[in-house]
């Protein structure tokens, strides 16, 4: 099943699709898990209380963490600094208040119901990958992006996060 | 002509930017907050008497504004200020400036102020340069002054009329300047009265009267090079870049008179003239009283003196701090030794019973049986020192230091202007040892480059004079700047000159992102918190810029965790539906990777994301 998400998504129970698009019509091919139309927005990670308190996080896991204002990536094991910089901010105060349903979640993948591992939004299939949104020049072209965010810049073909004040960067090793 | 026009432009190729050296002459009349001294005389003011206060026609006062009874001689009109000494703007109520009532119908075209005999480098730039102000409020005889430069023989050689600069009896200070390069070597500065009325104004307020070289500024930074201690506005000051070396004389030889010895110092001659025949010893007498530390040379010959006579050093090019050890000095007499300029002694003793030694100035030491090792700071061409008083002998050896020619890459370019010193691509402001990241980097001003072969910009820390101390070295690195580390003035040399290191954050930046524009509104989410649209506090359309946002406190988003096989390919991606910016967890390699480029497109592959970049 193809899923074309372009309205408001209000999910509050484990809900399942095998590829998603959103703001396009379809994804690429069938390798494709997730992925974004063409236009200057990117993808807002969750803003995780902090990263401790992420319990049972897999490799893979991708966080912004509102404590140090950071986004992270779990590898081997422990939280990957991908933003590094120290000056983020952010305004967490629509969500202090609000208490977190446990069983909140979305999966992306076949068999997606039946799947346990932690996290608002998994990308399951072991055969798939995203493709990030991708923008030219993030940082001259997103207008007051959220914090959390990440993209991919295809001027210089890097990885783009920002913590609230600044764009991290990221290219191949 | 041909060869003036080409010095000219040669100044112009190599200097793009300029600032004043140290000034030849210079007067800004100081301050004055007392009764006693907001008021004084100059002795370079010329066909005018003194009266402190309101002077009348053909009087002068050097004052502060406040200090005088009429406004003819005050700067009322403009806050009461003097003027500044770099920017005409930056004035104070306390500083003084020289108050002329010009006797004009006597004085017309002739001089009110006059400096004789200032020596100067034929060829080099110089400024003549004075803040004027108008201050009889509103009078209708405006002052109307020249700045002339003459020879010795009172042949005029340069002049700048003040007709332009739009002066008026408004106590605004103007600044008149006159550029010269002069083709003698000894020139007098004189400021002429040009207004014939003074019935009814020409009182004129006059400050800052400079005479200074203007000389390179290669980092644009407003402190000319032989000021700056940082040329290049790297942060690494220039003696940390290439510092100076000290060296002893080498092997001596003597004139068939005995009247001169000749030697060289690390390959600079030099010309040791005695107004007495010297002669020499075998070794340095008592060589051991000296602490082995400073190394003093016992070299065969030794210079010995014995007589009454005037001694000069001349170095073949200027030579840093000298260095002179007197071995014995007052070999039975007590003997005084005067200097032409100011020692500072950096050792000293005397040996057997009465001995001494005394340092009696600044300029004079005096010794019986002393032992002394005393230098001379700063650079000079020449120096001279004379004993007064025969006696037995005394032995004499010197040294001096030398600016080292500092080119670590070899591309030409001294460290010390060189912004990227060891050609490894990374700026050595940012190799320096503190913390400067690659976003306070600046594209550097005046002509400051990274040289042929490095991949550096050419950026450094500061491009004008708002960003440097009064040494000209940018305050990102001084105490208290947000790059310092030792709390003190500039960073160290880190690993600048190391081309086989190159700091993570030579290539790491980070950017702002752009707040104007139309922002837009995330319209999907997936939220853990039970919420969305206008009645759930219009989330997520007020998380601004993205396609998704996601919302949890305990919840990543966890994304494709692959396989990936010993090709470097995803195991179960056909490569045929690989897509650039495609992003997963290599489960094999544990890293995130994402499909792009390395080489700007020409081809693609899956790369570990962990090269922190910049976009620039």
């Amino acid at each position: 099943m193809k899923k074309a998400i372009n309205i408001l998504s209000l999910l509050l129970f484990t809900s399942g699709f095998s590829q998603v698009a959103i703001g396009k019509t379809s994804v690429s091919n069938a390798s494709v898990s997730l992925e974004f139309g063409s236009g200057n927005r990117g993808i807002i990670l969750p803003w995780v209380t902090s990263a401790a308190s992420v319990t049972g996080a897999v490799d893979g896991t991708m966080i912004y963490d509102i404590t140090d204002k950071k986004v992270k990536c779990l590898k081997s094991g422990a939280w990957y600094d991908l933003t590094v910089d120290t000056t983020g901010v952010v305004d967490a105060s629509l969500q202090t208040s609000k208490t977190e349903l446990p069983g909140a979640k979305v999966v992306v993948g076949t068999g997606g119901a039946a799947d346990t591992t932690p996290g608002i939004l998994v990308l399951k299939d072991n055969n798939k990958a995203m493709v990030l949104p991708k923008v030219a020049s993030p940082h001259l072209n997103i207008i007051n992006p959220a914090a959390g965010m990440m993209v991919y810049d295809t001027v210089k073909h890097q990885l783009a996060v920002f913590n609230g004040t600044v764009w991290s960067f990221w290219k191949p090793l | 002509m041909l060869m003036l026009l080409a010095g000219i432009l040669g100044f112009a190729q190599t200097c793009p930017s300029t600032a004043e050296g140290t000034p030849v002459f210079k007067n800004d009349f100081g301050t004055g907050t007392s009764n006693s001294n907001t008021t004084t005389t100059d002795p370079y003011v010329v066909n005018h008497t003194y009266q402190s206060v309101t002077p009348p026609d053909g009087s002068y006062s050097v004052t502060t504004s406040s200090a005088q009874g009429a406004t003819y001689v005050e700067t009322d009109l403009t806050g009461g200020k003097d003027a500044g000494y770099n920017n005409i703007a930056d004035g104070s109520v306390t500083g003084r400036y020289l108050a002329i009532n010009i006797n004009s119908g006597g004085t017309v075209n002739t001089v009110i102020y006059r400096v004789s005999n200032l020596n100067v480098v034929p060829g080099q730039l110089y400024r003549f340069r004075i803040d004027m102000a108008g201050l009889c409020n509103g009078c209708p005889d405006v002052p109307n002054l020249q700045l002339s430069i003459k020879d010795g023989n009172d042949n005029v050689l340069a002049t700048a009329n003040s007709g332009n600069l739009g002066v008026a009896n408004d106590d605004v200070w103007r600044r008149l300047n006159l550029s010269f390069t002069p083709t003698t070597s000894i020139v007098k500065l004189e400021i002429v009265n040009l207004q014939a009325n003074g019935g009814s104004g020409n009182d004129v307020g006059i400050d800052n009267i400079v005479f200074t070289p203007v000389e390179c500024d290669s980092d644009g930074d407003g402190v000319a090079d032989s000021l700056d201690i940082d040329d290049d506005n790297d942060g690494i000051l220039d003696t940390v870049e290439c510092p100076n070396q000290f060296f002893w004389t080498g092997p001596i030889a003597f004139s068939s008179d005995s009247k001169t010895v000749t030697g060289s110092i690390n390959g600079v001659g030099y010309t040791f003239t005695s107004s007495q025949p010297v002669s020499s010893t075998t070794s340095v007498f008592q060589h051991n009283v000296f602490p082995p530390s400073y190394g003093v040379p016992n070299n065969n010959p030794t210079i010995r003196n014995d007589a009454i006579s005037t001694n000069v050093i001349t170095f073949s090019q200027p030579m840093i701090d000298p260095v002179l050890v007197f071995a014995s000095l007052g070999g039975g007499p007590t003997v005084p030794v005067v200097f032409d300029q100011p020692i500072e002694v950096l050792w000293s003793t005397c040996t057997g019973s009465g001995c001494i030694f005394v340092q009696n100035s600044s300029t004079q030491i005096t010794g019986k049986e002393a032992y002394v090792i005393l230098k001379v700071p700063g650079v000079h061409n020449s120096i001279s020192f004379n004993y007064t008083v025969a006696e037995t002998y005394v032995n004499f050896v010197f040294g001096a230091s030398q600016t080292m020619a500092c080119d670590t890459d070899g591309d030409g370019i001294p460290n010390q202007l060189d912004l990227d010193s060891d050609n490894d691509g990374c700026p050595d402001a940012i190799e320096g040892d503190e913390n400067v990241t690659l976003n306070q980097l600046v594209f550097a001003g005046g002509n400051v480059t990274s040289g042929t072969g490095s991949t550096a910009p050419n950026k450094n820390l500061c491009a004008s004079s708002a960003c440097v101390d009064a040494s000209g070295v940018p305050n990102l690195v001084n105490s208290g700047g947000a790059a310092d580390i030792g709390g003190d003035e500039g960073q160290g040399l880190g690993t600048s000159q190391n081309s086989a290191v190159q700091p993570p954050g030579c290539s790491t930046c980070y950017k702002p992102s752009v707040t104007s524009g139309t922002t837009l509104n995330t319209t999907a989410g997936i939220s853990a918190l039970g919420r969305a649209g206008t009645g759930g506090d219009n989330w997520p359309m007020v998380r601004k810029g993205a396609w998704t946002a996601l919302e949890a406190k305990t919840k990543g988003m966890v994304i494709n965790r692959v396989a990936f096989d010993n090709t470097g390919n995803p195991v179960g991606i056909s490569s045929s539906n690989f897509v650039e910016g495609m992003m997963a967890y290599d489960t094999t390699n544990n890293c995130l990777k994402v499909y792009t480029t390395k080489d700007n497109g020409t081809t693609y592959g899956w790369y570990c994301m962990e090269n922190q970049t910049c976009p620039d």
